[in-house]
């Protein structure tokens, strides 16, 4: 027995559990390929000699840290979303 | 308990240092940098309804020294002086209601560091206080860079344990729950946690809830040629606790009952960005690019752009646009829904951040950079930057709800302004290291 669709107007809307959050598979695994194809060819990527570009501070991420806190301050509390600068250690190994 | 934790927390560092120094061997320089920086931030938010906007100042300063070769400590402060106005009811008319408020937060932090060859490992400290919200927060990071020194894993965690200033509202029903308002006493007679108030007769007037926050962030960056160079971010973080502002009301059919929202948050976001240098241009370009989720049904996502360019050897101009939209938490409603239709199951919402929206922001930032050649600058710093800063926000509300049947609109929530620039950032700093 088919029911007629409820008047979103006249009925109350369903009560909806918030979700758990869904990390697709392929997404998972698309990330995990690339972790092993960059883990991989870092060894050989780039040579100690051939870093003069990569040590320019315009190439280091978060290069200013209170520009990126202040930013990541101000997105917090206008965004829901979170995350992205990372764990620290965006250098290029060029010490 | 905080002092404890810290100590234990220094003494396994103290620990993990000598275990590491063993491991890398002895370095012929010092691995750290003495570095300082102060810079401040001014954000203005233009809102609807004559009542102003919002304003926040937000200092802060940075002063790193060396213990040595391996160790490192940094303090930092900073602060946020906001100002405006802020809607008391969410609800189809919050512009006529809305109050103007004011609020000063200080924010301390200290970070202890080992830096090796090829590894960093730093424990933080932070507190912050504000008068109805104190913030604790400890936590621990550490990088490393793998053989071939193309690639930099790093991992952070932090824990909160923050508490949050609330009317007592007893075993009351949550539609009958009342907010909190800048009359009631939030008492701190330590300063580092809230005791709650009492009236003369002993009863409880306000509370403070407890709120944790885990984080953990996992990155890798990796140098894919010798102009290119990517960075993986994974974050994930759990919040238990009370989560709603206790000051904001929501009109819920007949009544206005204190915002309620659920106590448990479980989110997570990946970003990838990529510098590529130009090197006939002495220039690079920047792209990053994000995705975001979490278990209140909040999906976003933002994409940059940014270019660099020097311009002689000591300036230094980029540009940026940055592109970001979300979807609503899944209880967030229009206003005109929840007083008509009342809440989508047991909560109810105002806050923007838990609202649909996109926003751009477009930017600039010009540095000048002085570098001691043969003599200190200032006749202290090896290297000065000043940065200025300019940003342009713009926001557009998106419905929540169906368009057709809200006969009242969105326009008059307060939740954001309806001009074509809606915020703007100005930014000031100075970094030196010596």
């Amino acid at each position: 027995m088919r029911h007629a669709p409820p008047d979103p107007l006249s009925a109350p809307r369903a009560p909806r559990a918030p979700r758990a959050p869904r990390a697709p598979r392929a997404l998972a695994a698309l990330v995990t390929l690339l972790l092993l194809l960059i883990g991989g060819c870092g060894r050989q990527a780039v040579r100690a000699s051939e870093k003069k570009f990569l040590a320019d501070q315009v190439m280091i991420f978060d290069d200013d840290p209170h520009e990126s806190s202040a930013d990541e301050h101000l997105r917090t509390n206008r965004e829901g979303a979170a995350g992205g600068r990372g764990a620290g250690g965006g250098g290029c190994g060029c010490n | 308990m905080r002092l404890q934790l810290t100590t234990a927390t220094a003494a396994a560092a103290a620990a993990t240092a000598a275990v590491l120094a063993l491991g890398l061997g002895a370095a012929p320089a010092a691995l750290a940098d003495d570095r300082a920086e102060v810079s401040t931030s001014l954000f203005a938010e233009k809102r609807e309804g004559g009542k102003g906007g919002l304003t926040v100042l937000h200092p802060q300063a940075l002063f790193g020294v060396d213990l040595g070769r391996f160790v490192s400590l940094d303090f930092g402060y900073a602060a946020d002086v906001v100002s405006g106005a802020t809607a008391t009811v969410y609800q189809v008319d919050a512009t006529t209601g809305a109050t103007t408020f004011s609020d000063v937060r200080n924010e301390g932090t200290f970070t202890f560091g080992f830096h090796g060859k090829r590894s960093r490992l730093a424990f933080t400290g932070t507190f912050g206080t504000e008068r109805d919200y104190l913030s604790r927060q400890i936590g621990g990071s550490a990088s490393i860079d793998l053989p071939g020194r193309n690639t930099t894993v790093g991992l952070a965690y932090t824990h909160g344990a923050d508490q949050v200033c609330n009317r007592d509202n007893g075993m009351m029903n949550p539609l009958e729950a009342r907010a909190l308002t800048g009359a009631d006493e939030c008492a701190k007679p330590d300063v580092i946690s809230g005791s709650d108030a009492l009236d003369p007769t002993g009863a409880r007037l306000t509370k403070w809830e407890s709120l944790s926050i885990d984080t953990a962030q996992v990155s890798l960056t990796q140098n894919l040629s010798p102009t290119m160079n990517l960075q993986l971010a994974l974050f994930g973080q759990v919040l238990e606790g009370f989560q709603s502002n206790p000051y904001r009301r929501v009109q819920v059919g007949p009544n206005t009952p204190q915002e309620h929202i659920p106590d448990t948050r479980a989110r997570w976001s990946i970003t990838a960005r990529v510098n590529r240098y130009l090197p006939k241009l002495s220039a690079a370009a920047h792209f990053d690019g994000r995705f975001y989720n979490d278990t209140w049904g909040v999906t976003g996502g933002n994409v940059g752009l940014g270019y660099s360019q020097y311009v002689g050897k000591p300036l230094l101009l980029r540009v940026q646009l940055r592109v970001y939209q979300q979807s609503a938490a899944t209880f967030f409603r229009d206003a005109f829904f929840y007083e008509t239709l009342s809440s989508a199951g047991e909560y109810w919402t105002g806050d923007r951040e838990l609202s649909p929206v996109r926003n751009a922001t477009l930017g600039a930032k010009l540095t000048l950079i002085t570098v001691g050649e043969d003599r200190p600058v200032w006749g202290l710093f090896d290297k000065l930057q000043l940065n200025a800063k300019a940003d342009l926000m713009m926001i557009g509300v998106v419905a929540a709800d169906s368009v057709s049947m809200n006969v009242d609109g969105i326009d008059k929530q307060f939740i954001y302004g309806n001009s074509l620039i809606d915020g703007v950032v100005l930014q000031l700093g100075l970094l030196g290291s010596y």
